[in-house]
């Protein structure tokens, strides 16, 4: 079965921003609610994959990678992040492990 | 009723007349009101006069960078702080200086602008070296300040300020363009340069200042690009507190640090590795400093500098170390070349156009 894909350059912004909207513009809280938890029910709905694509913005803040996965995992629970979500990163591989690491983190907190 | 007053040219006479006398009248009153307000304006400029308004010159030391010479620079804009608190005028004298840095130029801009908020006039002189001069104009230093020569220069670098908007990605990518531009005549991105921007623009947001409400401090980034050594340098400084008057440490590195065991550098050491809790008690917080550190360590920035109160760390170098004269605030410099931009493809012009953040 075809996963569901989500670019965030391509469906949210180029540039993204800090962890909360109060901070700034295209922030991390403004992708989960508007995008990756719409994104991730529908995903698990339809018993797909959800696929990420991290490729083609300006970069990323820690906050705003940590309130997106980290809240997803905060919400629905590690085990089903990483059942449902897969992480694309080919200009930043790095990512890819710390994107994991925080949703290990959100699960403990 | 005499003939005379029922004829209609008494009556146009005594109308244009009466208008005449109308306008003398408005025409009087205002003249009288002017004169209030000259004199005024007199009594005020006269009580003024008697008050002593002493200008203070201050003479910024010959290596005017903070990155070089951090010692001579914080005790420089400590001056600079205490004059401004007294609201004494202040005269800079900048002619004497041999070198030049964008980290220091940031600073200056933000103590003058802030001077200027508060009222308190500050005046310079221009470097007397030409080149040291025109790294100056470089930097868009002109573009905050009012200058009596005209500049015709295109400025290489930009300097923003913000101050209610914490968190600005346009400025970040803006920045990173114009250092690109420079470099590799196109836009291109900076990953790690944007990711620290935007981690430092938010540490400003939530904890530049502790009697401040997120948002309230004002912040400046600036960036510039130096065809000679073929590296975009870039600036970040805060207004707040400084790091070591904001952040709660953990309770028993405030013991330390009490009894003197750990210094403030030690402590900036150990909050880069992520060994330092954020204050706002949340395990998943407080992420902010340790990406920078590891953006550095993986060379996606380099050169990186932090002065933020009694702390001096040439993190690039792995040098941490105590200066005696505090420096207010939290300052971040840090470079890239063509490596750092190397990793990316040209960014599309069409690609930035659909950055509007809409929901699918």
């Amino acid at each position: 079965m075809q996963p569901l894909r989500l670019s965030i350059a391509r469906d949210f912004s180029r540039t993204p921003g800090p962890r909360h909207e109060s901070e700034g513009e295209f922030s991390g809280e403004l992708f989960y609610k508007g995008h990756l938890h719409p994104s991730f029910c529908r995903a698990r709905e339809g018993r797909q994959k959800l696929e990420v694509d991290l490729d083609g913005t300006a970069g990323f803040a820690s906050s705003f990678l940590e309130e997106t996965f980290g809240g997803l995992a905060r919400d629905f629970g590690a085990a089903a992040v990483r059942d449902t979500v897969t992480i694309k990163s080919l200009e930043e591989p790095y990512l890819v492990e710390e994107i994991w690491g925080f949703v290990e983190k959100a699960e403990k907190s | 009723m005499k003939r005379l007053f029922t004829l209609p040219e008494w009556k146009r006479y005594q109308r244009n007349r009466q208008r005449y006398q109308d306008e003398r009248q408005k025409r009087a009153k205002r003249l009288r009101k002017r004169k209030r307000s000259v004199y005024a304006y007199r009594e005020i400029a006269k009580r003024q006069k008697r008050r002593p308004k002493s200008t203070v010159q201050i003479e910024a030391p010959r290596i005017f960078s903070l990155v070089k010479n951090p010692e001579e620079m914080c005790e420089f804009f400590n001056r600079l702080w205490q004059e401004n608190a007294q609201r004494r005028r202040v005269f800079l004298d900048l002619s004497g200086l041999t070198d030049l840095t964008l980290d220091a130029v940031t600073v200056l801009i933000a103590r003058v602008s802030r001077s200027g908020r508060t009222g308190v006039q500050v005046a310079g002189s221009l470097p007397v070296d030409p080149a040291v001069r025109n790294l100056l104009v470089q930097t868009g230093f002109f573009g905050h300040v009012q200058a009596t020569l005209p500049w015709s220069d295109e400025p290489r670098g930009k300097l923003y300020q913000r101050t209610s908007y914490a968190v600005d990605p346009r400025v970040a990518e803006d920045l990173i363009f114009r250092v690109s531009r420079g470099l590799l005549g196109r836009d291109c991105d900076a990953k790690g340069v944007y990711s620290t921007f935007i981690e430092i623009m938010g540490n400003t947001h939530e904890h530049a200042d502790v009697e401040a409400r997120p948002g309230e401090e004002a912040w400046w980034a600036a960036a510039t690009f130096d065809p000679a050594t073929r590296r975009g340098q870039f600036a970040f400084v805060d207004e707040g507190v400084g790091i070591f008057n904001s952040v709660r440490l953990r309770p028993v590195l405030k013991g330390l640090r009490a009894l003197g065991i750990k210094s403030h550098a030690a402590v900036f050491r150990d909050m880069l590795e992520g060994r330092i809790p954020s204050r706002t008690g949340l395990r998943y917080r407080g992420n902010g400093m340790p990406t920078i550190y590891k953006r550095l360590k993986a060379g996606l920035l380099e050169g990186l500098v932090v002065v933020t109160n009694d702390v001096f760390a040439d993190v690039g170098r792995g040098m941490f170390k105590t200066v005696s004269r505090g420096f207010r605030g939290t300052l971040l410099y840090w470079e890239a070349g063509e490596a750092q931009y190397a990793t990316t493809q040209a960014v599309d012009s069409k690609r930035l156009q659909q950055n509007t953040g809409a929901a699918p």
